[in-house]
């Protein structure tokens, strides 16, 4: 086989290891003034994908070792790809070194970072600029950089940069790392003063009951024709097991959980859609479609 | 300064305090001077504080560490102590702020990655702190354990003179050590048909020449075997490699096929009389996978017989070099620089995790070999790996390896070694400290 084409190989991160420690050696093998330098760009190529696919898995530690033989059997050939392969050998390290320091559960273990988490869950969108977090957590700037730092290096926030204004987001890995459930998005078209009756009623008894009402006071947002009131967390409260609430008020609680605490996922469509079902598809994670009865159903319920 | 009374201790904790009573300017430096204050006097603590020490808790050290945290990261750097308060107290509150410290540099230190080694914090020329990779934590830190094993969980702390010697660092940028991989085996290296070519005269001897039969060979062949085993250090006896040898296994290694198993990152490749500048020096060199001199080390206790042989003619070493890698540290000694029991054990001053000994003897030199590494692992937390090959004109077949698994409690009988390559494993601590 052409060892150029080989080395491409290598180069398309296409190979496990034990080959490409073959074709390397078969390379220097045959190693001349050419080949020296092709043998680095095909490590140079297999490096950037192993770092833009944030690997951080063990082999890393035998391709580190690769690199570092080939690194010093090129020493006598070609000085100058040597240093190169031994540059691209200490970013192999780096990644292993992050991966060691970025394990969630150990990052979770550090002050304020599980603190912070939670703040961010707080918000329907999860995302929170980074001075409300600086005022909330009461930390000094520096440290705040290291919290967030860490949390971004273990995959479980990211940060938005736009213009001089820092936001920090929870990703997926974030949410599931503190066991938080984001509420099932739910899309709902139904006639408008049905909208407006569930959601003032509910909210009015929701604000006077709950003791933390911020999470149901999100501004409603507009998205295309239909409003969204925002998302809330499925584990937020449960209405049956408040003291202030008949028992069973809320019979179907627990199998539509999400649904029935979720009043900030009603939406309108001012349109003319008398229908009342949805025709598009939802907003969010997955979508539920009720026919008006049922919402009718639920309205009664809601104001017993 | 070692503080014979308790009394002297606490007015230097309380002068201390003062010293820290204002916030750290910004830096991992100042932090880190504050945490080797603290480390220093914990070290030299008369007896009383060292038996309360051993009292606390794991969870009244964090549960005194959290607050501590969570001052500094609100800018509140500040502590102190009632002079009135109970010792047990103090000790706790001193305990818990050098636990708090370390955690704390850590985390400030978090954006530095690469390895161990080249984010080490000099503090002043006396002490080099280094992180431990958050994979290794050699300790299963529990109550009743001396401060030595268990003062600081995120850094050792290394101090860069023990017992007259010059202590210098040098890296093992193989991420295989300490990794997160089960494999953590150590193989030991006999030679066969080892032939000492002495020169005595005058009551003193020193190795002209080094044989054995197909020496590079057998070596090449023991490289092999423990690059199949995978494992992370080699190592050769004392005075069992001439210089030549040695420099044609380095040469080895760097021409080794790579399609081959990966030889260990740590090779030390036995020892021999060499002359360098300074004089006659017995050396061993300490070599990466590819043949590349990570350190030496010199030995710096001879050997002396009395009947026959006289003293071991060398100028004395007086360097010991701790090995840095991502996970465990090391440091070599030959021979009697570990076992020599009329002196205080340097080694165990060190901080490390690993003492790699090489050595040359009898069954009663490696009967004081077991007795140091009880002392080692009892007050500082260590194992060691000694590599004995059997005095070739005492009795060639009684070769004996110490290594991390031995049952230090049986003795030199249950050390010795019949085969000229074995595997050992180092069994990786099961809980990992937060």
């Amino acid at each position: 086989m052409n060892i150029t084409h080989d080395l491409d190989r290598i180069a398309l991160a296409d190979v496990e290891i034990e080959e490409a420690r073959s074709i390397l050696q078969r390379a220097l093998t045959q190693v001349s003034d050419k080949l020296a330098p092709s043998i680095g760009i095909a490590l140079r190529a297999w490096v950037w994908k192993a770092l833009t696919s944030r690997r951080s898995d063990t082999e890393l530690e035998e391709w580190h070792g690769l690199f570092e033989q080939v690194r010093a059997r090129l020493a006598a050939v070609d000085a100058k790809v040597s240093a190169r392969i031994g540059v691209l050998s200490e970013l192999i390290y780096e990644s292993i070194a992050a991966a060691d320091i970025s394990d969630p559960k150990l990052v979770l273990q550090r002050s304020h970072t599980r603190q912070l988490l939670t703040l961010l869950t707080s918000d329907p969108n999860g995302r929170l600029e980074r001075s409300h977090l600086k005022r909330k957590l009461g930390l000094q700037e520096a440290n705040l950089t290291r919290v967030i730092n860490m949390l971004v290096d273990a995959g479980l926030v990211i940060k938005i940069i736009d213009g001089k204004r820092v936001s920090v987001e929870i990703t997926r890995s974030g949410e599931k790392e503190i066991g938080f459930q984001r509420a099932v998005e739910i899309k709902y078209i139904v006639p408008d003063d049905l909208v407006e009756k569930l959601y003032e009623q509910f909210k009015r008894r929701l604000l006077e009951e709950i003791s933390h009402p911020a999470p149901i006071a999100h501004p409603v947002s507009k998205r295309g024709d239909a409003v969204v009131f925002g998302v809330l967390p499925k584990i937020q409260f449960d209405p049956n097991a408040h003291p202030r609430f008949k028992k069973g008020a809320f019979p179907n609680f627990t199998e539509r959980r999400g649904v029935e605490l979720n009043l900030d996922g009603f939406a309108k469509k001012p349109s003319g859609n008398s229908s009342g079902l949805a025709t598009e598809p939802a907003i969010g994670n997955s979508s539920a479609i009720l026919s008006p009865a049922d919402l009718l159903k639920r309205q009664r319920v809601l104001t017993t | 300064m070692r503080y014979d009374s308790e009394r002297d201790w606490i007015d230097a904790v309380a002068r201390v305090a003062l010293d820290h009573l204002l916030a750290p300017l910004d830096q991992s430096g100042e932090i880190a001077k504050r945490l080797i204050q603290l480390h220093m006097l914990m070290l030299d603590a008369p007896r009383p504080v060292h038996n309360q020490f051993v009292l606390l808790t794991e969870r009244a050290l964090d549960e005194c560490m959290t607050p501590r945290i969570n001052d500094y990261l609100a800018g509140k750097w500040a502590w102190e102590i009632d002079a009135k308060a109970e010792l047990p107290i103090i000790v706790l509150t001193i305990a818990a702020e050098i636990r708090a410290l370390d955690r704390h540099l850590v985390d400030y230190r978090r954006d530095k990655k690469g390895s161990p080694f080249e984010s080490r914090i000099e503090v002043g020329d006396a002490w080099v702190l280094l992180s431990r990779g958050p994979m290794w934590r050699e300790k299963l830190v529990k109550q009743g354990e001396p401060y030595r094993r268990r003062g600081m969980l995120h850094h050792r702390a290394v101090p860069m003179r023990v017992g007259g010697y010059i202590v210098t660092l040098a890296e093992v940028a193989d991420p295989r050590v300490g990794g997160r991989g089960d494999d953590n085996k150590l193989a030991a290296a006999m030679v066969h048909g080892l032939e000492l070519h002495p020169s005595i005269a005058e009551g003193k001897f020193s190795i002209t020449d080094i044989t054995a039969p197909a020496a590079l060979q057998s070596m090449e062949a023991q490289v092999d075997l423990a690059a199949k085993a995978n494992c992370w250090v080699l190592a050769w006896p004392e005075l069992s490699v001439s210089a030549e040898v040695r420099r044609e296994l380095a040469k080895s290694l760097l021409e080794r096929s790579i399609d081959k198993p990966m030889p260990p990152a740590v090779i030390v490749a036995g020892s021999s009389h060499e002359v360098c500048e300074k004089g006659r020096v017995n050396r061993a060199h300490i070599l990466t996978k590819s043949g590349d001199k990570i350190a030496h080390h010199e030995k710096a206790v001879p050997y002396f017989e009395a009947s026959e042989w006289g003293i071991e003619d060398i100028d004395s070493g007086n360097e010991i070099a701790v090995l840095v890698s991502r996970g465990p540290s090391f440091a070599v000694a030959i021979c009697k620089d570990f076992c020599d029991r009329s002196q205080a054990n340097p080694y165990v001053e060190l901080d490390v995790d690993l003492i790699v000994v090489p050595s040359m003897g009898r069954e009663t030199t490696a009967a004081s070999h077991v007795h140091a590494a009880q002392d080692l692992k009892t007050k500082a937390g260590a194992t060691v790996f000694v590599v004995q090959q059997s005095d070739p004109y005492w009795d060639r077949s009684l070769n004996y390896v110490i290594s991390p698994a031995t049952d230090l409690d049986m003795g030199a009988a249950a050390c010795v070694q019949g085969s000229t390559l074995s595997v050992h494993r180092w069994t990786r601590p099961e809980e990992h400290p937060t």
